[in-house]
């Protein structure tokens, strides 16, 4: 569903993503992790079309995102780790304005079905500076849910969320995989990232250092099956490994 | 050495953020504006000398010192006294940054530090303000120079520290609230009560054609009002001085008054944490987001049209900017700009007759302004979208859909508003001296019309273009000023009037010959088929402008700034 091949990104003398490729199965959640700077957010950025890639090709379920991007993008939904909501518009009328954008079939049904689903029903009609962050984060899931997206892409989706945001966010994720979505969640909390991802692509300086089930890393790196200690011993960051046998989750 | 830290943080910052300013004019974009802006300051305070040189500000002051003096004082009276007694006047005393609040408030340090810090941190503004307006008085040389911007500075430090005293006590509440607070309405009491007295003299002076402005004069300078009026008299006086001699007879004044100000307010132990902490996340809302971020927006607005569910994307972004702009515009908003429009609409009329008159003035003004500068005023576009462009990037839709549904908006508004004033007009205008024949009127308004919605377009894309070429020099924010910023409007400015002109020439042309055609045809000019032909080929321009800024947008980098975040 999401094919990333070759993909190079250049911010003048520096190469932010450098040859990286890697795909995404529907039904696969794959999780997308590196240290900072490591160039995850624009990997996100060019997949979804927010940045231009400087080589290499990205399909959203055939569709090249540059050469056809109105049709790769019908097939996207991207939550950022900062939901930017328009400051003037209610809950309600982003959903049907994301309705009209994407061309949803009973677009009002579904909103209202994502809005009790994600709790905000008593809140259709506030706008984003009267609701909390964990609020808007929702408004935006709800808007990239809307259209039923095969390819979903999350970063830092647990920002600021609650601990039963947390495990909302985590259900939501798993469910999309659940039903055929092609999922990669962009993060730096490995025990998430081990706990719900079938599949995991590290990235380091902008270069894909390694990829696969967490079994496969842990039998690559030799570390053990803590993704923190692969993480750590894959991206050459042995000074910051915890004492072996220590386990986040 | 307590003291120390918080000097060494307003130096720092100074020191960088001059570095800042600096390092940026590697760029070519920020060099041009500032060399345009260095010019344009050029020319409006120094290059202007020679021959047709004006007189400045401080010899029209010097020809009626005594009056600029009066006018001075009171005015600081009345600001004085409305922040004592104004029952809304509760802004909070001082204003710091989202980091000071982080950093500073929960440092150990005492509380009056932390105001002697905002103090001289707000002492930079009073710096930068007396330079700009000593430039503006323009001097006639340096030692007048000199003494305007120290005269300046001491006056607008004595206010400001005064105005932060103000608030520290109405915050503190209690005697020391309300002893000021009784003596300043005594003081107003004491100068309407004066006016009050003589009210009769001064309505005959006014009646015989005397003057009212020397008898003020003469008021304010005399009994009571003279005491009431000192203070502010002698902050006046300071950089009107005409002679230095009378500059040092009032500094000693104007010096106890600063200090004695000053004590005042780093000795008022008010709790002014909150009110800060509030206000510094107001600032970085109108840092970040400009005057929007102090509306509160009504979500209660009902929406202008029910969107269908399935449709042109432009209709759907055209929605969201009308809901936008409704919910932003306010009343009070609307009945400021009446009341500036009759205002202007009376100067402009002024002996030419009627009621109708002015109203056709009134509206031929309010058809001009929207029709040229609210395109650059009224930013229900892009500009406004600027923050959530990532989002908008994401959509599926083409980029030329996304700019055309962006500038609808705005679109539609001002030519509603252009159409509707020369319509007015046009109706009001039947015994103005300058009205053309009603058939003749009526062919103006309607080519008028036909052509409004083309200028508005072009003009709108051009903003949005540069928008999405040049975000950073939208200003989305209360960005800092300085001689770059300037620049750069000066640049949109012209570049905006350029495009115009470029958009308008074909236009001209195209209605020029179809004109030209039907008039060798029939013998009579004909208004209303150029204005269809010149509206027309407007549209067409910007259905080709929207194509170009779209595939601009396409390929954009919208944020090639955060790389470092990659």
């Amino acid at each position: 569903m999401i094919h990333v091949s070759h993909l190079t990104k250049r911010y003048r003398d520096l190469t932010a993503v450098d040859d990286f490729s890697f795909d995404v199965q529907p039904g696969e959640i794959v999780g997308l992790i590196g240290p900072n700077g490591a160039g995850k957010t624009s990997t996100l950025r060019c997949i979804v079309g927010i940045q231009r890639p400087t080589g290499g090709t990205i399909t959203i379920g055939g569709h090249d995102i540059v050469s056809d991007p109105v049709e790769a993008k019908r097939r996207l939904a991207f939550m950022a780790d900062e939901p930017q909501l328009f400051e003037y518009l209610t809950v309600s009328e982003h959903l049907h304005l994301t309705a009209r954008i994407y061309d949803v079939k009973d677009g009002e049904s579904k909103a209202a079905a994502l809005l009790e689903e994600l709790e905000l029903t008593a809140k259709k009609n506030a706008l984003p500076g009267e609701l909390s962050r964990g609020m808007k984060q929702k408004v935006a899931i709800a808007c990239g849910l809307l259209h039923d997206p095969p390819a979903l892409l999350f970063d830092e989706p647990l920002t600021g969320l609650d601990p039963l945001g947390i495990r909302r966010m985590r259900d939501t994720i798993v469910e999309r995989g659940r039903r055929g979505g092609a999922v990669i969640v962009s993060s730096h909390m490995l025990h998430l990232v081990q706990e719900i991802c079938s599949r995991v692509v590290i990235i380091d300086r902008g270069r894909k250092v390694a990829d696969g089930t967490i079994a496969e890393l842990a039998t690559q790196a030799r570390a053990g099956s803590n993704l923190e200690q692969i993480f750590l011993q894959v991206t050459a960051r042995e000074d910051a490994a915890p004492a072996s046998g220590t386990d986040p989750t | 050495m307590t003291g120390s830290p918080l000097l060494y943080l307003t130096l720092c910052s100074l020191r960088n953020r001059l570095r800042v300013r600096l390092r940026r004019l590697r760029e070519p974009r920020y060099l041009i504006a500032s060399v345009v802006g260095a010019a344009y300051f050029w020319l409006l305070f120094i290059g202007r000398g020679g021959r047709g040189r004006a007189p400045g500000g401080l010899s029209l002051i010097s020809q009626a010192r005594g009056g600029a003096e009066t006018v001075s004082s009171t005015v600081l009276f009345i600001t004085a006294a409305l922040a004592w007694i104004w029952p809304g006047s509760r802004r909070p005393a001082l204003a710091f940054s989202r980091a000071d609040v982080q950093h500073l408030f929960t440092a150990p340090i005492p509380r009056r530090q932390l105001v002697r810090y905002r103090v001289l941190r707000s002492q930079v503004g009073v710096l930068f303000g007396s330079i700009i307006t000593t430039l503006l008085l323009r001097p006639a040389n340096v030692a007048e120079g000199g003494k305007v911007f120290l005269g300046l500075v001491l006056l607008m430090a004595t206010s400001n520290l005064h105005l932060t005293g103000v608030s520290l006590s109405r915050a503190a509440g209690g005697w020391r609230r309300r002893v000021p607070q009784a003596i300043a309405a005594a003081a107003v009491v004491v100068l309407v009560g004066t006016v009050a007295a003589h009210w009769s003299e001064l309505t005959a002076i006014a009646a015989t054609g005397g003057s009212v402005a020397g008898e003020l004069q003469r008021l304010s300078t005399t009994g009571a009002a003279r005491i009431v009026l000192w203070p502010f008299r002698v902050l006046a006086r300071l950089p009107l001085a005409d002679s230095t001699g009378a500059f040092v007879a009032a500094l000693p004044w104007v010096l106890v008054l600063l200090t004695a100000n000053y004590i005042w307010v780093v000795r008022t132990d008010v709790p002014f944490e909150e009110a800060s902490a509030e206000l510094s996340e107001k600032l970085e809302g109108l840092r970040r987001r400009g005057v929007r971020a102090l509306r509160q927006p009504r979500a209660s607005t009902r929406t202008p049209f029910q969107l269908a569910h399935h449709g042109r994307p432009e209709i759907a972004i055209l929605w969201k900017n009308l809901i936008s702009m409704g919910r932003m515009l306010s009343w009070a908003t609307l009945v400021r700009i009446g009341v500036l429009v009759l205002l202007l609409a009376t100067m402009l009329s002024r002996g030419r007759g009627n009621g109708a008159t002015l109203m056709t003035v009134a509206c031929l003004f309010i058809a001009a302004f929207a029709l040229l500068l609210g395109p650059q005023m009224t930013r229900g576009d892009l500009r406004q979208d600027l923050e959530a462009l990532a989002t908008l990037k994401t959509w599926p839709i083409r980029g030329a859909a996304l700019v055309r549904g962006e500038v609808l908006a705005p679109s539609l508004v001002l030519t509603a508003i252009v159409a509707l004033a020369l319509i007015t007009a046009t109706v009001t205008s039947v015994h103005a001296p300058f009205a053309a024949k009603l058939t003749n009127r009526w062919s103006l308004l309607i080519g008028a019309l036909l052509v409004a919605p083309g200028l508005v377009l072009a003009q709108l894309l051009v903003h949005n273009a540069l928008a999405v070429t040049f975000p950073s020099w939208i200003s989305i924010g209360g960005r800092p000023g300085g001689v770059d910023v300037v620049g750069q409007r000066m640049l949109v400015m012209v570049g905006v009037m350029l495009a115009l002109v470029v958009a308008v020439v074909p236009a001209a042309i195209v209605a020029g010959v179809g004109a030209g055609l039907l008039y060798l045809l029939t013998g009579t000019m004909p208004v209303v088929p150029a204005g269809v032909l010149a509206g027309a080929t407007l549209l067409l321009e910007a259905w080709i402008g929207s194509e170009l800024i779209g595939a601009i947008l396409e390929r954009s980098n919208i944020s090639a700034v955060d790389a470092a975040d990659a």
